[in-house]
């Protein structure tokens, strides 16, 4: 009887809440390790796969027997179901780190194309057909590329975007403390300066993140080597923002140690 | 024996001794009379030579005096001896850095929440992870085919 009033109270109900915060962090966390093992068998089989394909088709077009002929067939069928088994492996581990929602529409367009086209292998009787469903699923590729790598560079803008957040919080916290010092008659001068150099470092960093958003934006135009490129420039703007987002914090630690262990 | 007369705080010269300085001078004239010949002939033997010859004499001495250099740097890094630390503790470097005192502001609660979101945030962003590895996208094979199309 004594319990259970407790359970309602403010307190457990926080802590309950922060327990199921954690839960669900460490929960997503652990189920992208165990796709991301299951990715890799994955991608270790399409290498077989392919390996055997390779050899086959060698043979194929070596003596173009009948007997090579069906092995090379056999050969390509298991290569395309493993193919797509790797594209719908990252797909997946695609979707548990996303956090832009407006990509699961073509996640899941995707995801379905994949699963149809596997249906189909096992229907294919020739290795002509085996081309012409390849086919299908090679003109898709580029296209899942792209959304890749737009949602990978946008989850890396999400990280730089957070710390801008959490660094315009401790802008606020230093402002506070640096007013409350002059208001009980310290000099300040020098702290100051720490901030708006700090200040002047997250605008840069701001910057480029802007720049990295427009870029990922403008990714649909890039294709083959050009979306490489185009990719790694966002990776690169990317790294400057955190750069510029670690000497401004840099700046904000002179700050905190000219307060610690100045006159105030 | 004939004594050369001295002051009284020189040591006694006698006669018999100036032959024997006679002999101790003539090698050094004739050294340096050798010397001066073959330094003449050499310069005269030079002056006469074609100015290939004259190129290629300047660049052996250059080659050897870079050999010589060379030979000379490594004697002297080899004979560069290494200090390493004593052994003993008291003489061990001190790596902890000087006491400094606190400020009565740092020990307030603003500044010490201030002071644990900067190190939150600092530690946030040294291992900040943006490559994604695990999200590249796989190298596959768009090829594929058996000479049909």
């Amino acid at each position: 009887m004594t319990v259970f009033p407790r359970m309602t109270s403010p307190y457990f109900k926080l802590a309950i809440f922060i327990l199921l915060i954690f839960a669900a962090g460490t929960s997503v966390y652990a189920a992208f390790e165990d796709q991301y093992q299951g990715y890799l068998q994955t991608y270790d089989n399409y290498r077989q796969k392919h390996g055997m394909y390779l050899s086959t088709r060698s043979q194929y077009l070596q003596f173009g027997t009948l007997n090579s002929k069906n092995d090379a067939l056999a050969a390509v069928k298991e290569l395309l179901v493993a193919r797509a088994d790797v594209l719908t492996g990252h797909l997946s581990l695609l979707r548990l780190k996303n956090v832009d929602t407006s990509f699961n529409t073509q996640l899941e367009t995707y995801e379905s194309l994949l699963a149809d086209h596997k249906s189909r292998v096992s229907t294919l009787a020739s290795l002509e057909d085996s081309e012409s469903l390849s086919e299908e699923t090679e003109d898709q590729v580029p296209g899942m590329q792209i959304v890749s790598r737009k949602i990978v560079a946008g989850i890396a803008a999400g990280k730089i975007e957070a710390q801008k957040l959490q660094f315009v919080l401790l802008e606020n916290e230093a402002q506070t403390l640096i007013k409350l010092l002059r208001e009980s008659g310290k000099e300040v001068t020098v702290q100051e300066r720490w901030l708006i150099d700090a200040r002047g470092k997250r605008l840069l960093a701001e910057q480029k993140l802007s720049e990295a958003r427009n870029r990922i934006n403008r990714l649909d135009e890039s294709f083959g080597q050009g979306l490489e490129s185009s990719y790694n420039g966002i990776q690169l703007v990317l790294y400057e923002a955190n750069q510029y987002l670690r000497e401004g914090l840099a700046f904000m630690v002179e700050l905190s140690e000219s307060i610690k262990y100045g006159n105030y | 024996m004939e004594t050369i007369e001295t002051a009284p705080n020189e040591t006694p010269v006698t006669q018999e001794m100036k032959p024997e300085v006679a002999v101790s001078k003539t090698p050094e004239t004739k050294t340096a009379v050798a010397t001066a010949s073959l330094v003449t002939r050499t310069v005269s033997w030079f002056t006469k030579q074609t100015s290939s010859v004259k190129l290629l004499v300047g660049s052996v001495g250059f080659f050897l005096f870079l050999l010589f250099l060379l030979v000379a740097t490594s004697l002297r890094n080899q004979s560069t001896t290494v200090v390493t630390p004593s052994p003993e503790a008291s003489a061990q470097p001190i790596e902890s850095a000087l006491p400094r005192s606190q400020s009565a502001y740092s020990q307030t609660a603003p500044f010490q929440q201030f002071e644990q979101n900067l190190k939150n945030l600092q530690s946030f962003n040294a291992t900040v992870n943006l490559a994604e590895i695990e999200l590249a996208f796989p190298l596959l094979d768009t090829d594929v085919n058996f000479g049909n199309n």
